[in-house]
């Protein structure tokens, strides 16, 4: 019988420590039942060693401390808790699943850490490639605007000057054009919006309308 | 006879422009780019300058920065007449350089007419900051004065002609004012450079 359960203990630790996730197991007071070798590597410890340790003691960079309003949560639940974290440079989702324990026994909780450092920097490599996409959509929206008002200013100009019988009527036709790029630059300034939006969250890099209180340095008369 | 300037490098608007502004009674100049305007600045002293913004190799913004810079052209009027619709960031951060952002097409012909209330009033300006520089004034204050003055004048017109603009309550035009009109009252200057025209 003591054989059998040393044989599946084995098993389970065989297991555990062939997913390169983080796992471990906690009882209610944080402490730690059991973690497989990635999680040991990454509080820096030997697991056999600190076996039974608290996992908040072992956090040295504070960063599963910081998650126990999750925890709570888990534990006032009871349904799973899944969110991603930023720990430095690497990104993880992390899960927190409650184990129930047996009669008259406080549960336990089971918590992953999965890597998806190499997906979020996937994800913005193509948030920042649609940023430049975004620029360049402007850029053309921009001189394409610009060369169609250039021959509607002529137009209306030569109109003016010497047609008489049909000025009204071309007039129109040229306010009709103008009304449709019209609605080509409002939908440039929402992409201005976007644009704005994107860089200020993904890019780091505000864009602010400028303080109009210290506008361009070269404005003064005197 | 008030000289303008025409800097575009399309060659009907140059042409069409010329029409009208020697109808209206100016002389024209015209320069085909930004290096051309500056070059020509270098002989001629126009009276007002017409300022495309969307040229290459040299834009209108690049060649707005640079006749301000260049003492000879620093104070001389400039009108923003372009395609591009401008945006709150633009004219905050261009609007104190300019006396007007004209989005195209417009009638020339309105146009042209009001800018000898434009030069004359920028000619206004400089009698009175002759006569304050003569005073004790902070030179900041001054330039600051000039600079929002222009920009509240740009913003108004923009805001009375494009009223759907989205970026129309971006601009903190109120704010603008109050500031405009505090330091109006501190330097002294004449209530008549703050009117503001109908065609401006």
């Amino acid at each position: 019988m003591e054989e059998r359960a040393k044989e599946n203990e084995r098993t389970i630790r065989v297991l555990a420590n062939a997913i390169p996730d983080a796992i471990m197991l906690l009882d209610h007071n944080r402490q730690i039942i059991a973690l497989n070798d990635a999680m040991a590597r990454r509080f820096g410890y030997n697991y056999t060693r600190e076996h039974g340790n608290s996992a908040i003691q072992l956090d040295r960079n504070g960063m599963f401390t910081s998650m126990e309003s999750r925890i709570r949560e888990l534990l006032h639940s009871g349904r799973p808790v899944h969110f991603e974290e930023k720990n430095q440079d690497e990104w993880l989702e992390i899960s927190f699943i409650l184990i129930p324990g047996s009669e008259g026994q406080n549960p336990r909780f089971f918590v992953q850490y999965h890597d998806i450092t190499d997906h979020k920097r996937f994800e913005e490599q193509l948030k920042k490639e649609g940023i430049t996409q975004i620029e360049q959509n402007m850029e053309q929206f921009q001189i394409l605007n610009d060369q169609i008002r250039n021959p509607l200013q002529a137009i209306m100009g030569y109109v003016n000057l010497d047609c008489f019988q049909y000025r009204e009527r071309i007039m129109d036709q040229i306010m009709m054009i103008d009304s449709l790029v019209d609605r080509l630059d409002r939908g440039w300034v929402e992409s201005v919006k976007v644009r704005r939006f994107l860089l200020r969250h993904y890019r780091d890099n505000t864009d602010d309308v400028p303080d109009p209180m210290s506008g361009a340095k070269d404005g003064g008369r005197s | 006879m008030d000289a303008v300037l025409i800097v575009d490098d399309e060659p009907a608007i140059r042409e069409i422009f010329t029409v009208y502004l020697e109808m209206g009674g100016y002389k024209s100049l015209t320069a085909t780019g930004g290096m051309e305007c500056l070059e020509l600045l270098k002989t001629q002293k126009p009276d007002i300058i017409l300022l495309d913004l969307m040229m290459e190799p040299m834009d209108g913004l690049e060649t707005l920065l640079a006749i301000r810079h260049y003492p000879p052209s620093s104070q001389i009027p400039v009108i923003i007449i372009t395609g591009k619709q401008p945006t709150p960031e633009d004219i905050l951060q261009y609007g104190g350089l300019i006396e007007n952002f004209i989005v195209k097409p417009v009638d020339f012909k309105m146009i042209a007419e009001s800018f000898h209330r434009i030069i004359e009033k920028n000619r206004e300006l400089g009698r009175e900051i002759d006569r304050i520089k003569n005073g004790e004034q902070d030179p900041e204050l001054l330039s600051e004065y000039t600079r929002l003055l222009r920009l509240v004048r740009v913003a108004h017109n923009l805001k009375k002609r494009l009223k759907d603009r989205q970026w129309a309550d971006r601009i903190p035009l109120k704010k603008l004012e109050e500031r405009l009109q505090w330091l109006h009252k501190k330097l002294g200057f004449t209530d008549r450079l703050l009117q503001r025209d109908e065609g401006e």
